[in-house]
């Protein structure tokens, strides 16, 4: 037993779980109000649910048997809630009067099955519209009455209207049973062609014999012209005591109702008239005191008194003679204050002259829509006294306050123009960050100047330490440039060594005879090959003056040219030079 | 510029500012240029835009009592004048690149004689200028980088606390046409700039209302 009921538990309680309604699903019918007998009854089946969840719209059923339902619409609650509202709307049969009840429908929603709550509802009988049940006391009990019905189209003040003008219209029902209306023609309360003011107005009265039910529409005339409406017409049954129809029908006719709306005299368009159309009286008041100064502000109270008042608005006073040019007006228009049949204005004016006595008598115009005509009302008079303001302290006279326009302009304070160059370029070049170019290229310049100071120097230094020998030997090693002033320095040199110079110095300096004959002779010969066309080879050169080297000094060894042996021993001191033959030196020919 | 009434002395100097402003685009600012430039606006008692130009003449004439004249007339034309920046060097930026090239020919030429010409005089000489020059193309680059930039505002406006329009201000009243304030920067890709006053209050403004 205990197995059995655990087992049921385990096994049949998750799928009952499962097949559980979905709480948030909720189904709810409504009919509408106040059903009446013999007609239809309309309700609406609400579905309360996730939007998910689609709703079976031929599953519903009232009773067993299928209710044919109309959807309306679905309405979602708020984009981040799924549930979802639907509506539909479902007809019941006509009923007697009398209480039924309204059995549950069910929905099929995501396949599952959702029914409403049953409740009740009441079928009542329909209203009269024409209620005769509260009887007069003087009526006499039991006695039978023939069923009266009487219909009266009216138009109140009359049937002759002007534009602007408003009317009251309408219809008035004399009985004395009560009548469930079955047809109805009231074009009067339509009024086409009249602008309606207001809802219908429904009044109704007991008389001895008849009831009385006035239903009024106030409306107001628009266009000149015609307008006929009717004949109209109401028909309905009978109603008794119970509530229940009888027959025959009655009928009541009205004949038709025409409203003649007249155009107004073409004198319309004066200030003073403002769409007044009636009867109207108008009066001024002052509210404040007569005693005024200049520009101080003074209230005028205008009242206009009559019917109709309303949409009465007040006329221009500011054109009005005796105001124009005299008084200065408020910018904001007064509004009106309604009392009773009356309509007060409170106008602010201000007097702009000493000369006003008065606020004089103002015009109002309406139409008079029984005479015809428009009529011209006055307000009686009002005397003020406006003073001078106090004068001013001042005794400035205007053309000082003004002066005359200075049409010649003053001298300025400022100094002249100054004249306009072309700008020097060099100077402009200078003045600009380019002229900074300067830093780089004479550093380029001091660089050159330093190399090059030092490659003379060391051609210098590498003439210098050398001695006459050693230049000679020296010469094959010599390139053109170097050759030619180390042959030079190397005869020279040597007539130093030999003590013939104190120093070397230019050989066009030395002597004719002599060494230095010689030495500038062979010289002479040098440059003189060297700048011609007769240019001679270098070895040539060398060897010439290896032999006039040699013929200098009385040496035994065997002068040794080859650049790569070691120089030959310098001269020794003591030894004397050996007297030079007479020849002139010649350079040996190739 | 003959005309005898106000009204034709007014089209005439319009005239002559449309002239300058064609030629201001095709040739290189001079001081005189400004100068005239400025004194134009002042006929036309443009008084911003008059200080303005005076102000750029001052920097490339600083000595030229004309322009500090005429300065001097502008800012008492103006209602609320501000204080002008303070001129430290009386030399403009064109003057101090041609002495500090001037420095740099000098030291190169005693350079090159020291080069050839072993002479101690020619060697502090070199020396010197060398010196004078190092500093002032040190000094130029410095003012060039880091010398402050003035603007002038040519339209009355708000100074705002951030470069909004609707943010708070950081005075109640505005900053009149003619005041003079030092350029900080700048924000939203030059739609704003960053200014302060003489009394070091800073403030953004917009770049239209100011002319730089």
């Amino acid at each position: 037993m205990v197995i059995q009921l655990l087992l049921w538990l385990c096994i049949i309680s998750p799928i009952s779980i499962h097949s559980a309604a979905d709480p948030s699903i909720r189904v709810f019918a409504d009919l509408d109000p106040d059903p009446i007998e013999n007609s239809s009854i309309m309700g609406t089946v609400s579905v309360e649910h996730p939007y998910t969840l689609k709703i079976d719209e031929k599953s519903f059923e009232l009773e067993n048997s299928t209710l044919k339902v109309e959807k309306l619409k679905d309405v979602r609650y708020s984009p981040n809630d799924p549930l979802t509202l639907s509506l539909y709307r479902f007809q019941l049969p006509p009923m007697k009067k009398g209480l039924y009840p309204l059995e549950k429908i069910s929905v099929k929603v995501g396949g599952k099955i959702y029914s409403t709550t049953p409740s009740t509802f009441e079928v009542k009988r329909k209203k009269a519209s024409l209620d005769a049940s509260s009887a007069n006391p003087k009526r006499k009990k039991g006695a039978a009455s023939k069923p009266v019905l009487i219909l009266e189209a009216f138009v109140e003040p009359n049937q002759n209207l002007y534009p602007g003008q408003k009317a009251k219209v309408g219809y008035r029902y004399y009985f004395n049973h009560s009548i469930e209306a079955s047809k109805e023609v009231l074009p009067l309360l339509e009024a086409k062609g009249f602008k309606k003011v207001g809802g219908k107005i429904a009044r109704s009265a007991q008389g001895e014999e008849l009831s009385l039910l006035e239903i009024a529409q106030e409306i107001e005339a628009i266009a000149p012209g015609v307008y006929r409406f009717g004949p109209s017409e109401y028909e309905g049954n009978l109603v008794d005591t119970n509530g229940d129809t009888l027959l025959p029908t009655i009928m009541a006719k009205a004949p038709e109702t025409i409203i003649t709306v007249i155009a107004l005299p073409t004198a319309s368009t004066t200030p003073s008239y403002k769409n007044a159309i009636g009867k109207y009286t108008f009066e001024t008041e002052l509210k404040t005191p007569s005693r005024v100064e200049i520009g101080e502000k003074m209230s005028l109270l205008v009242r206009i008194s009559g019917t109709p008042i309303e949409g009465v608005e007040l006329p221009d006073l500011c054109c009005q003679p005796g105001m124009a040019g005299r008084f200065h007006f408020s910018d904001l228009p007064p509004a009106g204050i309604y009392k009773g049949d009356s309509e007060e204005f409170s106008v602010e004016i201000r007097p702009i002259d000493s000369s006003i006595k008065e606020i004089p008598s103002l015009k109002f115009t309406y139409f008079d829509p029984n005479q015809g005509n428009f009529v011209d009302t006055y307000s009686k008079p009002i005397a003020i006294k406006v003073m001078e303001l106090p004068q001013a302290k001042s005794t400035k006279k205007t053309s000082d306050v003004w002066p005359k326009m200075n049409l010649n302009p003053s001298t300025t304070e400022i100094a002249d123009l100054k004249p306009l160059s072309i700008p020097n370029p060099i100077f402009h070049f200078l003045s600009s960050w380019w002229g900074l170019l300067t830093l780089p290229i004479g550093a380029g310049i001091l660089l050159f100047q330093i190399r090059l100071r030092k490659a003379l120097e060391e051609y210098r230094i590498r003439i210098q330490n050398k001695n006459s020998l050693q230049l000679l030997k020296s010469l094959p090693e010599c390139d053109q440039n170097d050759f030619l002033e180390g042959i030079r320095r190397c005869m020279l040199l040597k007539l130093v060594e030999l003590g013939v110079l104190s120093e070397i110095q230019p050989y066009e300096t030395l002597h004719e005879e002599g060494s230095q004959g010689k030495v500038k002779h062979f010289l002479l010969a040098v440059d003189r090959s060297y700048y011609t066309q007769e240019k001679q080879q270098k070895e040539i050169l060398i060897q010439d003056a290896v032999k006039l080297y040699g013929s200098c000094l009385k040496v035994n060894e065997q002068l040794d040219l080859n650049p790569l042996k070691k120089f030959p021993q310098p001269i020794k001191k003591g030894w004397k030079a050996l007297p030079l033959p007479e020849k002139k030196f010649t350079l040996t020919k190739p | 510029m003959e005309s005898s009434t106000i009204a034709g002395k007014e089209i005439y100097f319009n005239e002559a500012l449309t002239l300058m402003q064609d030629l201001h685009g095709n040739i290189t600012s001079t001081g005189n240029f400004n100068y005239n430039l400025g004194n134009v606006y002042f006929q036309l008692e443009n008084y911003p835009w008059a200080l303005f130009y005076y102000l750029k003449a001052r920097e490339e004439l600083p000595r030229n009592q004309e322009v500090k004249d005429n300065l001097s007339a502008t800012l008492a034309k103006l209602e609320t004048p501000s204080p002008l920046p303070h001129l430290w060097i009386p030399f403009s930026f064109a003057e101090e690149l041609i002495l500090t090239q001037l420095f740099i020919l000098l030291a190169l030429l005693f350079s090159s004689l020291r080069i050839w010409i072993k002479n101690i005089y020619y060697s502090y000489l070199a020396l010197g200028f060398t010196i004078f020059s190092s500093i002032a193309l040190l000094f130029l680059a410095f003012q060039f980088y880091f010398s402050p930039i003035y603007g002038v505002i040519t339209e009355a406006t708000f100074l705002y606390k951030n470069p909004l329009v609707n943010q708070e201000r950081v005075f109640l009243d505005p900053l009149p046409p003619g005041t003079i304030l030092q350029v900080i920067g700048e924000k939203e890709e030059g739609k704003w700039s960053e200014v302060a006053n003489e009394n070091g209050i800073v403030g953004y403004v917009l770049t239209t209302k100011i002319l730089l």
